[in-house]
Formats: structure tokens, C-alpha cells, sequence
């Protein structure tokens, strides 16, 4: 198909429409599931009309045949709803939804090129079928109406598909358009606000932005969006790539900034001599705290730039959760709130999935059946609530139901049976632990496989999917009232606070968010137990890791090996200690890939460039502990490292 | 590191825009960077050769492939160096000379520093000369990246993969 598209300016037409019509579907998805709940909402139906006509118009314009048949199809069904002569029932709604489903399909197939798989002689039967069954509900006032609709359908069915025909098509499309009297705002306009990466207010609640900033980067209205007050006027669309420079530029003006600290640090320190390079240090101070703040503050500008509101991931879950509801018979309620709270762009992108997984869980797992909550004496339908607020320098998602809650003992048995816990553990863990242990590999409480949830991908999928952007996750759960997991994640995933360690002539980062606290021990606090080294630690044994051991550096020889220090790591309920040598600074670090010949290293998130230019390794705790953790499980104890100790 | 910034980025720039004009001198002959590496003479496409530094301080990458040394900070992006003598079999070196090169190439967006023995110079292969062999039989991973041999007048060049050699993953 791509073929067709030869000079790049189709190419550019073709992207629009592309991220357009993806844009719209997903909207319209949320437009079919309120519809329902309000089937007679006229202004509702003439939305959805528009977004469909819109989609149908693009598409025939620029001759993508099987989008536009299916489009026209969802449409005859469309107009018979926004006329009166169907109502929007649950059934009605399924086949509509599955025609969105098939355009998604299609829109994805032009953008990739692989055919997709999609029966559309079928699906068009079917909303043939469904508009006939409309046409013979339909009293005989209507009729003529309806008979014009048909004429008009024959004309376009027995046109030839060529590209003569099609370059027709936009001009008549207009005209109907215009002829049927649709309110005068374009669709277009309206979705770009809601999707368009928000440049917009990019000075509004920032803190320590200098208020001359705060002019709102204003773009000249466009004719068509002209008649869209407000919001619109602030947005623009910006590409990812250009951003991204920015935001590598801003990363290597933060390093800049951190090695001339370093230097007006280490300047200040040492000398004494003369009164005149005392001042002249004490400007240069004052230069580096002034560009220090520049910096800052033009970073937090810049992350502002790459936010995106939380409703671009939340928007997907009323027709997934409708989906999920009608498949399983269960009444489910969806409640969203915060969905103006903003998210790093890359963190939106990743936070998609781990969501499904919770909610698909929630609806599967959680709530109960209608009777079976009649008996509980909670009301029939089921509440799943998603909300997100801002929390210091993290985003918080929260995503509760009011169903069943875990059954904690169950939860302690599965993790004893499955040897993720010891007996011993078992006792001593809380309540609260011990429900977090679901976030384990290898734990799946569903003893009954079902299509929606518990197909072997358990929740320590969700984990691993949020640590990947820095991020935590835990449930809390309430035996009969339901259950909350609470998710935190940055604000951004390109700068994190670390901690670097040194191990004999290497230096590493610790990411500061994993990190608990540090303890200064001698050699003679490490006790071994049965094989592996562990420190005693306020009463609580804390295995520890010997990272000289786990990355083999090679020995510099004048190690003073008596004194070292532990860095305490924790990953959910799990802690961990790092034994390293010593702990010279904590910086703020641009997290940088390694390119895809070493991004699969297990342990290593990435690297980073610190103030004198070098090359830092930042280390993936999750991915240790994990690690840790199955090196456990299969037995292999690693004993070697202890047993040099005890010698010695 | 030898070459300012000036240069690199006009480089770059034809490398992305007019593919064509450099290497075109006729579709039959090939521009290629030749090196040395044991004794031998190798070579690789000029247009995925970014620039060829002298080789500086690295990071080693605990757990990375055997013939990956480390990483470097070129100009703000990170990269790995790849040890070719390690990569195809040849014993390391134990000392840095001072011909010691490292050539930074690039294929399908993803960026590596290659050292070898010496950088020796820009060839222009005929097409002809080239015998397309991918199956020499010599090597252990030789043959995946090997693109050809070149029959030049005094010596055997053996022509090297940079889409095939970058994509190289951990077994």
C-alpha cells in the first residue's frame, strides 16, 4: 500500500491522517460507552457522527478504500441512531464498537504495512443487517428518509474503486457536510487539544520560574480551530524528536552545571593564599549558584514541555472495563478522577500496560458477581476507581474496587507452598507485607484460568513494568470491602537523584529512590547464615551483596578491605544490602542507554555522564534483587563469597 | 576527539542527505576504510564510518560480551567499543600502541567504537575484484559479518558487515 505514497508530501498527508483517525477511534470508543449510559444525548450522537464522517472524509481523500467501506458502513448505522430511528442498546453499541475495533485495525495496517486481519465483507454485513433491522423498526415518516440514505449507497457501491472516483470524494463529502447542518466546531480541532503534547502554560504552577516567564506561549489561531475558545490557542504540536533534542540539551547543560560545582567546591576548599583569588572564587561561586539555578529551573520548564495529561492512558479504560463488564456479567462502574494530572511523555507510554493488567485484575478478581454482592448487602453494581494526584515529586495512581479484597491467608500459603517465603517469614511478615508478595515471580493466586486475567503473566509482570520507569507499586486490601493498589512514579524518567559507590577503581549509581539508608560496617559485623553473607542489622538479618563479587572487579591491590560500606536497597517488601567501598557524593544524573548491544545487561539501568566527563554505570536494584531472588529459589546458594571471609 | 565538531556534523549531515554523491563514482565500486587487525587486512563501508579516534580512558560493563571493553563518553552520547581482535578470534593485545585506532561506526542508528590495529586507508574497491563470500569457513563468528573478500593487487581485504557486526547480540 505504501507504494502509492511516493512523494512526501502525501507521505506527510497520510501520517496526519493516521495519527488523527488513531486519535479519534480511541475517542469514539469513550463517546460509544457514554452513549449508552445515555442513549437519547443528541449532542453525544453529533459528536460521534462528526468524528466517524471526519475519519470517513480523510480517508477517502487520500484512497484508503477498505477504511472508507467500513467507515460508510458504521455510519449509515450512525446516522439512523442520530435521527432517532435506533437506540443505542448494548447490542447495537457491541457491533458498532467491533467496526471501531476494525478501523483501528485497518488505521494500524496503512501505518506498518502488514495487512491486518479483518473480515470486512462480514462486518459490513453485520451493520447492513443491524441498519436494516433499524429501517424496519422505523415508523413511516421516517421511510423517505431512510429509502434516500439506500439510493445514495447503491451509487457509492457500484462505483468502481479507482482513483479517479475517489478524487471526487471530498468535494461531496463537504457538501454533505454543510447540507446536514452539523455545528459549525471541526472534530479536528478538538481532539488535536486533547491529544497534542501540552507546550501549553508551560510557566503556570512551575515553581522558581522568574514570573516575566509567564506569558503563555500563545500560536496563531488556525481558521478551522478558530471558533475553539481558549485551550486551543495555547497548544501546538511539537515532534517527540525535537523535544527530545531539547531535553538531551538540557541533560548535558545539567552535567556542565554539576562539574563546575565540583570544581568551585573543590576550588574553595583548598586554597588560602591570597585575598584578591578569594574573591575572585567567591564570584565564581556566585556565577555557578546563579547558572545553577538557571539550570534548574529551565529543566523543570523542559520536563513541563514533555507532559502529557494521565486522561490519554485513562481515556482506553471505560470501553475496555464496558468489554470487560458484558463479558463476565458483571456490573462494573468506572470512576475516574484526576485525569488532568500530568505525566512524563515516556512514562505515559509505559504505564498503559501494567494498568490493563491491575484493572482487568480488579474486575476478574476482585469484584464479585451481582448476586454474590447482593448477599454481602453491597449494591449490585461494582465501582472501580482510578484516580491520579501529584504527591511531591511523584505521580500517584490509584486504582481501587470495592469487591472482595485478597484473601491474605491464601496469599500466605500460595507464597509458603510456591517456597517464595520461608515458614518463619510467613510469621513474622504483616498483613501488608504478605498481601505485596503477589508482586513475586512465580505467584498467581487464580486457581481457575480465565480469558481475562490469569494467563500465567502474573502481577510481578506489572512490577517489573513500573520499576522499568522508576516507579513503585503496593496493594493495600480490605477483607469484603475491596482492595487499592497505589502506584508512584516520577515526574520525569530521563534525571533521577543517585547515589554513586565506588568498588575498588569503579564507580557506579545507585539510584537514590531505591535506596533506604547506607551503614558504615567493619569486617567483623558480617555474619554468614547457612552459606550467605548477612549483617545484623538493628535486629533484623539483612542479606547482603557483595558487588566486587557480582561484577567482578578486578582487585587494585591496596584495598582496605576492613572498612566498607552497605547500601540498603528495598524493593517492595524486600531488602537488600550492597556491600561497596566507599560512598563519595550523590548527584543528579541524566540516565543515558548504552545502545542495544549492552541494554540487555541484567542489573545495569543504563549509564550516565558525571562532572569530570566519565562514563558511570546506573544499576537496575529491581532487576538485583530479582535476580537475588531466583538464584534462591533454584538453591545455588552463593557461598563462595562468604567462605574467603571466614578465612581471613 | 581529533576531529572538531565542524567536521563531524557536515559528515553527518551527508551521511543522512546525499548518500549518493559520495559514493557514487559508479555503482561498481565500492569506498571502503581499510585496517589492520593481527596482520591481516580488513575493511569496512565508508559511509557508516562516523569518525576514527585515538583511543581513550573507558567504563568497563560488568556482564557485557567478552569482546566488548567498555564504554565511552563521545560527546555526550555513550557507546560501546567493541575489541574486533576479540570479536573475531584474535588473541587481545596486551599494550596500547600508538597506531592503536578506534573507528566509530554507525548502522541503523545504533553507534559503536571498532578497535584495531592501525587505520590504514580509504580504498576504492571494484566490484569486480570483490568475490561475495559469506562462508569462508575460518573464524568462529567471522562469518556472520564478513560481507566479502576483496582480491586487491598484493593482499586479501576482507570486507566487514556493519548492519551484520552491530546487531551482534549476547548469545
Amino acid at each position: 500500500m505504501s507504494d502509492a505514497f511516493d512523494n512526501e508530501e502525501m507521505k506527510e498527508i497520510l501520517q496526519d491522517f493516521l495519527t488523527e483517525a488513531e486519535e479519534m477511534l480511541e475517542g469514539l470508543d469513550t463517546f460509544f460507552v457514554q452513549l449508552e449510559a445515555r442513549p437519547d444525548d443528541r449532542t453525544l450522537l453529533n459528536e460521534i457522527f462528526r468524528a466517524a464522517h471526519s475519519i470517513k472524509g480523510s480517508a477517502g481523500f487520500i484512497g484508503l478504500n477498505r477504511i472508507v467501506e467500513v467507515a460508510h458502513h458504521a455510519e449509515n448505522v450512525l446516522n439512523q441512531l442520530r435521527q432517532g430511528q435506533m437506540r443505542a442498546e448494548p447490542l447495537v453499541i457491541d457491533i458498532i464498537l467491533e467496526a471501531m475495533d476494525a478501523l483501528k485495525l485497518l488505521v494500524k495496517e496503512v501505518r506498518t504495512g502488514n495487512p491486518a486481519d479483518v473480515d470486512i465483507e462480514s462486518l459490513n454485513q453485520k451493520l447492513d443487517l443491524l441498519m436494516q433491522w433499524g429501517e424496519d423498526v422505523q415508523s413511516e415518516s421516517v421511510l423517505e428518509e431512510g429509502a434516500e440514505e439506500n439510493a445514495e449507497e447503491e451509487v457509492r457501491e457500484t462505483t468502481p474503486d479507482n482513483s479517479l472516483t475517489l478524487e471526487t470524494e471530498p468535494s461531496r463529502e463537504t457538501f454533505q457536510v454543510e447540507d446536514e447542518e452539523l455545528a459549525p466546531e471541526q472534530p479536528e480541532g478538538n481532539s488535536r487539544v486533547e491529544e497534542s503534547i501540552a507546550v501549553k502554560d508551560t510557566a503556570r504552577p512551575v515553581k522558581g520560574l522568574s514570573p516575566r516567564q509567564e506569558t503563555p506561549a500563545t500560536v496563531a489561531p488556525s481558521e478551522a480551530s478558530s471558533a475553539v475558545a481558549g485551550e486551543a490557542d495555547q497548544t501546538i504540536r511539537v515532534e517527540t524528536s525535537r523535544l527530545d533534542n531539547v531535553m538531551n540539551l538540557v541533560g548535558e547543560l545539567v552535567l556542565g552545571r554539576n562539574r563546575l560545582v565540583r570544581l568551585s567546591v573543590e576550588q574553595s576548599g583548598g586554597t588560602d593564599a591570597q585575598q584578591d583569588a578569594q574573591q575572585q572564587l567567591k564570584e565564581i561561586s556566585e556565577a555557578v549558584a546563579q547558572l545553577s539555578r538557571v539550570t534548574t529551573d529551565l529543566q523543570l520548564a523542559v520536563i513541563k514541555t514533555r507532559m502529557q495529561p494521565i486522561r490519554k492512558v485513562l481515556g482506553k479504560f471505560p470501553r475496555m472495563v464496558r468489554d470487560l463488564s458484558r463479558k463476565m456479567g458483571k456490573e462494573v462502574r468506572l470512576e475516574l478522577s484526576g485525569e488532568e494530572t500530568e505525566l512524563d511523555k515516556s512514562v505515559i507510554e509505559e504505564i498503559g500496560d501494567p494498568l490493563v493488567h491491575i484493572i482487568r485484575n480488579a474486575i476478574d478478581h476482585g469484584l464479585e458477581t451481582a448476586e454474590e454482592r447482593q448477599s454481602a448487602g453491597k449494591p449490585t453494581e461494582g465501582v472501580v476507581r482510578i484516580g491520579a494526584y501529584q504527591e511531591g515529586n511523584s505521580i500517584v495512581i490509584e486504582v481501587s474496587d470495592d469487591g472482595k479484597g485478597i484473601n491474605v491467608e491464601r496469599v500466605k500459603r500460595k507464597a509458603v507452598e510456591r517456597r517464595l517465603i520461608s515458614d518463619a517469614d510467613a510469621e513474622r511478615m504483616s498483613e501488608g507485607e504478605l498481601v505485596n508478595l503477589i508482586f513475586l515471580p512465580g505467584f498467581s493466586t487464580a486457581e481457575a484460568i480465565t480469558d481475562v486475567s490469569g494467563r500465567g503473566v502474573g502481577m510481578d509482570v506489572v512490577r517489573t513494568n513500573i520499576n522499568k520507569i522508576n516507579g513503585s507499586v503496593e496493594v493495600q486490601t480490605t477483607p469484603g470491602a475491596g482492595s487499592t493498589f497505589v502506584i508512584r512514579l516520577p515526574l520525569t524518567i530521563a534525571i533521577i537523584q543517585a547515589l554513586m559507590v565506588t568498588i575498588g577503581a569503579e564507580v557506579y549509581a545507585i539510584p537514590l529512590q531505591t535506596v533506604v539508608e547506607t551503614v558504615k560496617i567493619t569486617r567483623e559485623d558480617v555474619r554468614t547464615l547457612s552459606g550467605s553473607d548477612v549483617l545484623n542489622l538493628r535486629d533484623q538479618v539483612l542479606p547482603l551483596l557483595r558487588l566486587r563479587d557480582e561484577f567482578k572487579v578486578p582487585e587494585t591491590g591496596n584495598a582496605d578491605s576492613s572498612r566498607c560500606y552497605v547500601v540498603v536497597v528495598q524493593l517492595g517488601s524486600r531488602l537488600l544490602g550492597l556491600v561497596v567501598d566507599r560512598l563519595p557524593y550523590q548527584e543528579e544524573v541524566v540516565i543515558k542507554s548504552m545502545g542495544p548491544l549492552l541494554s540487555g545487561i541484567r542489573g545495569m539501568a543504563g549509564a550516565t555522564i558525571t562532572g569530570d566527563g566519565k562514563v558511570v554505570l546506573i544499576l537496575d536494584v529491581a532487576e538485583i534483587l530479582q535476580d537475588i531472588q531466583l538464584r534462591q529459589q533454584s538453591g545455588t546458594v552463593q557461598a563462595s563469597f562468604s567462605t574467603s571471609l571466614n578465612r581471613s | 576527539m581529533n576531529m572538531p565538531d565542524g567536521i563531524m556534523a557536515e559528515s553527518g549531515m551527508m551521511a543522512e542527505k546525499s548518500l549518493g554523491s559520495l559514493v557514487d563514482f559508479g555503482a561498481d565500486v565500492l569506498q571502503m576504510v581499510s585496517f589492520r587487525l593481527s596482520g591481516e587486512d580488513y575493511a569496512v563501508d565508508v559511509m557508516a564510518v562516523q569518525e576514527i579516534n585515538r583511543l581513550s580512558d573507558m567504563t568497563r560493563v560488568p556482564r557485557s560480551p567478552h569482546f566488548v571493553d567498555g564504554v565511552i563518553n563521545l560527546r555526550g552520547k555513550i557507546l560501546p567499543v567493541i575489541n574486533l581482535r576479540k570479536l573475531l578470534g584474535f588473541p587481545p593485545l596486551s599494550v596500547v600502541t600508538e597506531e592503536m585506532r578506534m573507528i566509530v561506526v554507525s548502522a541503523e542508528g545504533s553507534l559503536a567504537g571498532l578497535t584495531v590495529d592501525e587505520v590504514d586507508q580509504v580504498l576504492r574497491i571494484p566490484k569486480s575484484r570483490v568475490e561475495e563470500q559469506k562462508d569462508l569457513g575460518i573464524g568462529k563468528s567471522l562469518g556472520d559479518i564478513i560481507q566479502g573478500v576483496a582480491h586487491m593487487e598484493d593482499r586479501l581485504v576482507t570486507l566487514l558487515d556493519i548492519g551484520k557486526l552491530l546487531s551482534v547480540r549476547i548469545a
